[in-house]
This record gives structure tokens, C-alpha cells and sequence, in this order.
């Protein structure tokens, strides 16, 4: 399949969604550079993605690793669809629910116990912790879901809707209710 | 929808901070992935080096007598000859059948004609397990099995609660698939007969399977499943409509064997012998009596029930439905712990419905809510809809995390359909849309109605007059494109809001292309342009 992208104002995810599909046909010939390229493109949506679902750091952490060796050894099934992120979090999906699965359980935790959660990370500054904290803390599992994937991604809309098989006005209402709810999370956390 | 972008700028930079870096153990990962690959690469390379030791020894015979000697050249050259042969079939020469056996560990065995096994190749980490340090090359196959499924036991993957194993054979030749399918089933019954410290009685369920169906290839890869999980997982939802890929995916051999026996689904390609194990969950009585009582109906009653099991979100449930004089409920039901996961219940005596999702601990006082029919009131009454006019309202509590938190109202009039959200004391309207059905030109607007900013509010009420209009969208796109309108096969223009502006969303088709793009619906300004070959 060819793609071919115009003169597009602004139009920068078109091309990373060409560089991240290019880097995926690399991996299915074994090419660990491209592997490495993708995670840097990829690894912080990926790494938040998981950590909405599964609510905890350290499941999020083993499922962002085991989400690129099945993308290592997987790439060679992924068909160019213009979809990789698409591709990348339904991966990611399955392996967390599989994780949840496994556990039989979920935890919700306060938002106090997500910023100590992150306290010995060292490149997580206390701004950091608080937008973490309100994120994990305050929003139900779909409206995190919702924004995590507007922050991290260009996906529209419909795409957002159908990778969490929403109505797409559930997906616009909640995004709107996520972000008064993540602002009222923050006023009261500073005071 | 207005985009907070400072707020998403703060989300992108916590989680990019959190993040770890993990590539370095992923590309060592990745390495060992690469290692076990080489190594059935090299079991085969091995058993080439056999042949030359068998020649080696003929050699060292020859010294011995001539006449034995010529016997042995002649015999290396069968051998070299009969090694050619197999080499010459293909790539990986010796694999004649793939064996593939699913419980929650999956794995593959490669098999060659005499079904000795060439190499095993672990599927998951579960399987890793199982196969350990076995060294299962140059067995014959029967006794490989064995070997597995005694590790499966002694290790717990199959027991009284996981009883479930899929077998799956990938031969070119159907017959044989057939005869090594059934082989594989009995080594396995007879090996957890045989098996004195459990008294578990297998379900196998066996298939064949072809290596040419690429689609099926390619959903096994995206959900990180065998071949063979994938195979019984799309013949079950042909089956059955109302399962999905998606949703069954995640669940285990013995779940999906669960669920298609309770749902009566008869498959011509799939042979079940035994009966999966339902000791894990609590029985299906206990299931309905949770129901019952979160209805608050008494079990005498109840005209009419339904229960099987489904999978909800990769969560084994019971599915119940059951109807009590004209009220007809559907639950949810954990089927490990009993919770009620879901309900809905529809009283076809009247128009009222009402769903929702909670526990059964926190029931909560409706009384002082103004109830589901003032609520579709407020909101026909804020759309200047007659309730006459409407072809269906819907009118009912929406729970977030267990708690009623507002009415969702739905109704349709004229071809648009109307969302609200009411408030559940004072009525008021907290959220409405309305969009437009029934023809290819969706238009949508979505606005917060409780605190509107000034900014959104202005755009919003502008009136579609002040947009260029769909076909003048349309005619921007199309003369960027250098397309005809003549030449479309298929067209959608839709109005949407994107970072606070309002666009026109445009794709059509031309020829082989599909082409895609925002045109701003005040200035006609392409804002993106995106092509692409139809596949």
C-alpha cells in the first residue's frame, strides 16, 4: 500500500503515523533500530495507556514491556491499515485485561497514594505527581482512558470511539467531564 | 467539545516523566525470542549432523571389510540422498505437521512425517514454564504429550477448575491431520487418566487447521493468541453472534468452552470429548437467587429464565435473564464472586425502562429523585419536541461507579435523535445533543449546557448559516483533489468540532483512491489533506 501525504497545515501525525508503520515493517525483517524508534515514539502513550487500565505502576510497567516484545515478535501480522497506534494500544488492551484477568482484581487507590507511588521516581517533579495523582485519583476508568489517549495521541474523534468501542458523544461528553473534574482535582490539591 | 490542551500539555509531560525505560531489557528480550528461534533452527541443523555421524561410522566399518564397505557407501548415499529429498520439500524441510495444544499455556509442536517431534516452541511464559528444560527432540509425539500434560497437572494448569485443553493440528494433508488429531486427543485423555494424583477428567476439544488463512494469521498476531485459540475463537463467535473476538480473546480454553456449551453452539469444525469444568464458579441456582434478590422478586414469580455464561470485559459472568409479570430483567452476574455487575430490567406494562450498572451493597434511595418520566418531560420540553412527535423515548438512571448520578434521556423526532442528561433532583438539563440520522450527512453538536463558557456557547448557537455549507466543503476538497464529483463512488461530509473549531470531516472515493480531509467550516480553508490507496 502507498500513502501519500499532501501539503497538510499542521498535519505532523500523518507523517509520524508513516514513520511509526514504517518502523513496524522493519521489525517484522528484525530490525531492532526501528524497534528502538517505535518505543521512543510510542512508549509514553503506551506506558499511560496502560497505567489507566490497570491502575497500578508496577503492572503498567511489565505490560509497556511485554506490549513491544509482542509487537517484536507480532509485527510481521500487522498490516499497513494506517492504524499503527490503533494497533499498538488494542495490543496493549489485551495484555492488561489479561493482567486484570489474572489478578482478579482491581484496586482504586487515592489520589495522595498515587503521588507517593511515584516518589522515588526521579524525573517526576511534583507538578507531575499532582496531574498524576487527579488522573488516577479522581476520574472513573473510561473518562481516564478518554483523556489519557487525547494527551498522547493525534487519533480523531472516531478513532478514539471505536478503539474503546464508545459512542463518540459518550466520548466527547466524558472528555469534557474528565478535564473539569482533572481542574477541580488540581484546585483542591494546591490549596 | 473544547480541547484543554495546557491540561493535556501537563498529562503528556507527567506521563512521559513516569514512564520507565524499559527498551534495554526489551531488546534483550527480544534477543532470547530471537535465540529460541535459532534454536529450532539449530535442532534441525543437529539432526542434519546426525546423518553425517551415521556416514562417519560406515566409514570406520569400511576399514573393516570391502564388501561391507560398498553397503555402507551405499548407505550413506541413501541416507544423504533421503536427507536431500526431505530438504528439498521447503525451508524448514522436516516439519511435516504443527501440533498445538492451548490450556492457558500455548505452545507448538513441530512434528516431522514419522511424528517425532523437531522442536517445541513456547507460545506464552506460561508455557516457557511447561516446557522448562524438557528436551523433547527425537521423541515421538505421543510421548512428547504425555510429557506436557503431566507438567501441566503437576504445575496446575489443568485440574478440577481448568479441565480444558484445545488441541489443533496444521497438516497439508487433511487425512492425516485428521488421524494425528485424534492421536494427540487420546494421549491426552490417557495421560490425565493415568495421572494418579488428580482424579480430573479432561475436556479435549481438537481441530485442524490450515496455515494458508492469512486473516486468521493476522488476528492470532494482533491479539497475541495461537493460531489454534484464534480458530476455535472465530468458529464460536459464527456461531454466535453475540460473542466477540474481543471479548474472548483473554478468556482461557476452558472459559470458551464454558460459554459455547451453555449457549448450545454446535460446531461442525471443532470435536469436544468430556465436559469442561465449572467448579471454579459459583452454579448457576446461586447465580439466579443473587439476581433474584437484587430485584427484590421472588423466585415463584419468575414466568420465564435464561442463564449461560458470556464473558463481559474478559470477566467469566452469568448472563441471566428473566422475566416476572411484565417486568423483564437482565443481570450481569460475577460468576466467581456473585456480584452483580450490571442490570437492566424494561416493565413492558408501561413505557418506562431502567438500567444501570452497580453493587448490590449500594442500593440507593430513588425516592427523592424526580423520577424516569419527569426527566423525558424536561428534557421534550427543552428540544420543543410533543412527546407525540417522538418515535421512542428512553428514559432512565445512569449510575457512575454504583451511584445514580443524572437521567439519560434519549428520544428521536424527526429523523434526530436527542441525548440529555437531567439533573436527578431539580431536572434540569445538565448535557444535551442532537444529531441527525438517516442520511449521509451527520451533523452533531455536543455542548455542556451547566457550564458553558461564553466562547463555546457563541459558536454553538452560531447557526449553521454562517458555515459555507456541506457542498461548498465538499467542492474545496474536490478541487484540492483535482477529482470530479462525477468520478466519487462514496462520499460522507460531516460537520464536527476539532480544537475548538468548528470543520467540515470529508472522505470520498475515487477510482482506487480514498481521500480525507478537514475543511474549516467558516473559511473553507483545507486543514488537512490525506490520500490513500483503497486495499
Amino acid at each position: 500500500m502507498l500513502a501519500l501525504f499532501m501539503a497538510v497545515p499542521g498535519g505532523s501525525s500523518g507523517e509520524k503515523t508513516g514513520i511509526m508503520e514504517d518502523c513496524i515493517f522493519k521489525i517484522a525483517k528484525g530490525d531492532k533500530e526501528a524497534l528502538a524508534e517505535l518505543y521512543k515514539q510510542t512508549h509514553a502513550a503506551v506506558y499511560g495507556f496502560a497505567l489507566s487500565l490497570l491502575k497500578n505502576k508496577q503492572d503498567a510497567e511489565d505490560v509497556l514491556q511485554d506490549v513491544y516484545i509482542q509487537v517484536w515478535k507480532n509485527a510481521g501480522g500487522y498490516r499497513a491499515k494506517g492504524k499503527p497506534l490503533a494497533w499498538l494500544f488494542t495490543i496493549t488492551r489485551n495484555l492488561a485485561l489479561m493482567t486484570i484477568r489474572q489478578q482478579k482484581r482491581t484496586v482504586s487507590v487515592a489520589p495522595e497514594d498515587w503521588q507517593a507511588m511515584f516518589a522515588d521516581e526521579p524525573a517526576v517533579n511534583h507538578e507531575d505527581k499532582m496531574v498524576l495523582g487527579a488522573l488516577l485519583g479522581s476520574l472513573s476508568d473510561e473518562e481516564r482512558q478518554i483523556v489519557v489517549l487525547y494527551a498522547m495521541t493525534g487519533l480523531k474523534h472516531r478513532e478514539i470511539a471505536d478503539l474503546l468501542d464508545l459512542k463518540l458523544t459518550t466520548v466527547l461528553s466524558k472528555y469534557s467531564r474528565a478535564i473539569k473534574k482533572l481542574r477541580s482535582a488540581l484546585k483542591e490539591a494546591d490549596r | 467539545m473544547t480541547r484543554d490542551h495546557e491540561m493535556e500539555r501537563n498529562i503528556r509531560t507527567a506521563l512521559e516523566h513516569a514512564a520507565p525505560n524499559k527498551l534495554n531489557s526489551i531488546l534483550s528480550s527480544c534477543n532470547e525470542a530471537n535465540n529460541n528461534a535459532d534454536m529450532s533452527v539449530s535442532s534441525q541443523t543437529e539432526s542434519g549432523r546426525k546423518e553425517g555421524a551415521v556416514i562417519k561410522m560406515s566409514e570406520k566399518k569400511r576399514r573393516k571389510t570391502g564388501l561391507a564397505a560398498i553397503a555402507a557407501v551405499a548407505a550413506a548415499f541413501v541416507l544423504c540422498f533421503g536427507g536431500y529429498y526431505l530438504l528439498g520439500r521447503g525451508q524448514t524441510p522436516q516439519v511435516d505437521s504443527i501440533v498445538m495444544l492451548d490450556v492457558n499455556p500455548s505452545l507448538s509442536l513441530y512434528v516431522d512425517a514419522a511424528e517425532k517431534v523437531i522442536s517445541a516452541e513456547a507460545l506464552n511464559d506460561d508455557a516457557k514454564e511447561i516446557l522448562g528444560t524438557m528436551d523433547l527432540k527425537d521423541t515421538s509425539l505421543e510421548v512428547a504429550v504425555n510429557a506436557i500434560i503431566g507438567s501441566m497437572l503437576q504445575k496446575g494448569y489443568l485440574g478440577d477448575l481448568q479441565n480444558s485443553i484445545l488441541v489443533s493440528v496444521e497438516n497439508s494433508d487433511a487425512a492425516k491431520s485428521q488421524e494425528i488429531e485424534q492421536k494427540v486427543s487420546q494421549a491426552i485423555a490417557s495421560a490425565v487418566q493415568t495421572d494418579s494424583s488428580t482424579s480430573v477428567d479432561a475436556a479435549v476439544l481438537s481441530q485442524t487447521v490450515s496455515a494458508d488463512d492469512t486473516q486468521l494469521k493476522e488476528l492470532a498476531a494482533q491479539y497475541g493468541i495461537s493460531l489454534g485459540k484464534a480458530a476455535l475463537i472465530q468458529e464460536v463467535i459464527t456461531q454466535d453472534a453475540s460473542l466477540s473476538f474481543d471479548s474472548l480473546a483473554t478468556m482461557s480454553i476452558n472459559e470458551i468452552a464454558l460459554i459455547a456449551s451453555s449457549k448450545h453452539i454446535a460446531s461442525d469444525t471443532v470435536t469436544q470429548t468430556g465436559t469442561a469444568s465449572d467448579k471454579a464458579y459459583i452454579s448457576r441456582e446461586e447465580a439466579l437467587a443473587a439476581a433474584l434478590s437484587h430485584a427484590g422478586v421472588a423466585e415463584g414469580d419468575v414466568s420465564y429464565s435464561k442463564i449461560e455464561f458470556d464473558s463481559e470485559d474478559g470477566v467469566m459472568v452469568y448472563e441471566i435473564e428473566f422475566r416476572a409479570g411484565t417486568t423483564e430483567y437482565e443481570y450481569d452476574i460475577n460468576a466467581v464472586s456473585g456480584e452483580v455487575l450490571k442490570f437492566e430490567k424494561e416493565d413492558h406494562g408501561s413505557q418506562g425502562q431502567s438500567a444501570g450498572q452497580g453493587n448490590t451493597g449500594n442500593a440507593t434511595d430513588t425516592s427523592a429523585f424526580i423520577g424516569e418520566d419527569a426527566a423525558a418531560q424536561a428534557a421534550l420540553s427543552h428540544a420543543g419536541v410533543a412527546e407525540a412527535d417522538a418515535t421512542y423515548i428512553n428514559s432512565y438512571l445512569e449510575y457512575d461507579d454504583g451511584r445514580p448520578e443524572h437521567y439519560e434521556v434519549e428520544f428521536m423526532a424527526e429523523n434526530i435523535r436527542y441525548e440529555y442528561e437531567i439533573d436527578l433532583y431539580s431536572g434540569a438539563v445538565l448535557k444535551n445533543s442532537a444529531e441527525q440520522k438517516g442520511n449521509h450527512q451527520d451533523a452533531q453538536q455536543t455542548q455542556p449546557a451547566q457550564t458553558q463558557p461564553a466562547q463555546t456557547q457563541a459558536s454553538t448557537q452560531a447557526s449553521s448559516g454562517n458555515y459555507i455549507g456541506e457542498t461548498a466543503a465538499l467542492n474545496a476538497a474536490l478541487s484540492h483533489a483535482g477529482v470530479a464529483e462525477g468520478d466519487l463512488t462514496e462520499r460522507k461530509v460531516e460537520l464536527d468540532r476539532d480544537d475548538g473549531r468548528m470543520i467540515y470531516e470529508i472522505e470520498f472515493k475515487a477510482g482506487r483512491m480514498e481521500y480525507e480531509y478537514d475543511v474549516d467550516a467558516l473559511t473553507g480553508d483545507i486543514l488537512k489533506a490525506e490520500s490513500d490507496w483503497d486495499d
